[in-house]
């Protein structure tokens, strides 16, 4: 609990502050997305697969980590993010923020971003902007694994 | 009389004492095809073992929401065409890994390394969609029919990721 507290004053406070009023995330910034399927990533290959990065509903759900320790990141992906779905958090996939807009402009006519999405949580942000074509999001979500780094869990 | 010892370091062997010739070369014979089937290596075929994979992946995600993000669960008719499909793709060409797909399908995987990644997915509806990397800056996605065969042109795009 003094840890969640400490975590929300010491850093949450502060990022939240800086980047509430602006939705716009830095193309420096990394993002992870939090996964919980084998079918998501290959521990033996040590790659992330398309599948994780897979929108719902038009979004994909990430976090900004950039300014978090290692523990802080598998923390919030384990009490904001496994917890409320009941879930074991397996690996995340960690991205550039620019890196996301380079895999979106795989495919003509694509403008891939990362929105700052708070309503949630200070951190959350989405990846928007996918195109409409199945096999066309299937090859942004290509690129997107081929540039995330696999962070199996602890 | 027959006295018979298991080895449990070199498999199974034996002794016979000498009463009882022919019965002792039976024994023989029993043991050493036992030996030989005990000492076979224990593997499958690399097609078996992708239909067997399949199956696991189909029986494992069969519930909705698996990965957490709204994922539909994998269909009946995703899993048959996954079936036929892995049937039909040519012996030279290397097994995929297979993994389920968030929209109730079934993906086939070829990695070769960082920028060399094909994936095909059968939904069941008789369409196959794939997208892969071949190369830096070379990539190709897109939507085929399937019946009896792998279109030529998926088949062109795995041949440029395996050996």
């Amino acid at each position: 609990m003094i840890r969640f507290l400490k975590l929300f004053s010491d850093i949450f406070g502060s990022l939240f502050r800086k980047h509430s009023a602006d939705s716009t995330v830095a193309k420096d910034e990394i993002v992870t997305r939090y996964v919980f399927d084998k079918s998501c990533f290959s521990s033996s290959k040590h790659i992330v697969k398309y599948q994780a990065f897979w929108p719902h509903n038009g979004e994909t759900s990430i976090f900004r980590i950039s300014q978090l320790s290692d523990a802080d990141v598998w923390f919030i992906g384990n009490e904001y993010v496994a917890k409320p779905r009941k879930r074991r958090l397996r690996a995340r996939a960690d991205i550039v923020t620019d890196a996301v807009t380079i895999a979106g402009s795989a495919v003509t006519g694509t403008h891939l971003r990362v929105v700052a999405e708070t309503s949630t949580h200070p951190l959350h942000a989405n990846i928007i902007g996918w195109p409409e074509d199945e096999s066309a999001i299937q090859m942004v979500a290509v690129e997107l694994a081929n540039r995330a780094v696999l962070r199996l869990s602890p | 009389m027959i006295a018979i010892v298991f080895g449990s370091q070199e498999g199974f062997f034996n002794r016979t004492s000498n009463s009882g010739r022919e019965t002792a070369a039976w024994v023989d014979r029993i043991l050493n095809s036992a030996r030989e089937h005990y000492e076979r290596p224990i593997t499958l075929d690399p097609r078996e073992r992708a239909f067997r994979m399949l199956k696991d992946i189909f029986d494992s995600h069969r519930q909705p929401d698996w990965d957490g993000y709204g994922a539909l669960p994998i269909t009946h008719d995703a899993y048959s065409e996954a079936c036929r499909l892995l049937r039909v793709l040519p012996k030279d060409i290397l097994a995929p890994e297979i993994s389920a797909d968030p929209r109730g399908a079934i993906s086939f995987e070829w990695y070769k390394g960082p920028n060399w990644v094909f994936t095909l997915t059968a939904k069941g509806n008789g369409l196959l969609v794939y997208a892969g990397l071949m190369g830096k800056d070379n990539r190709a996605y897109g939507t085929q029919k399937f019946r009896d065969s792998i279109p030529k042109i998926i088949l062109r795009h795995i041949r440029q990721l395996i050996p």
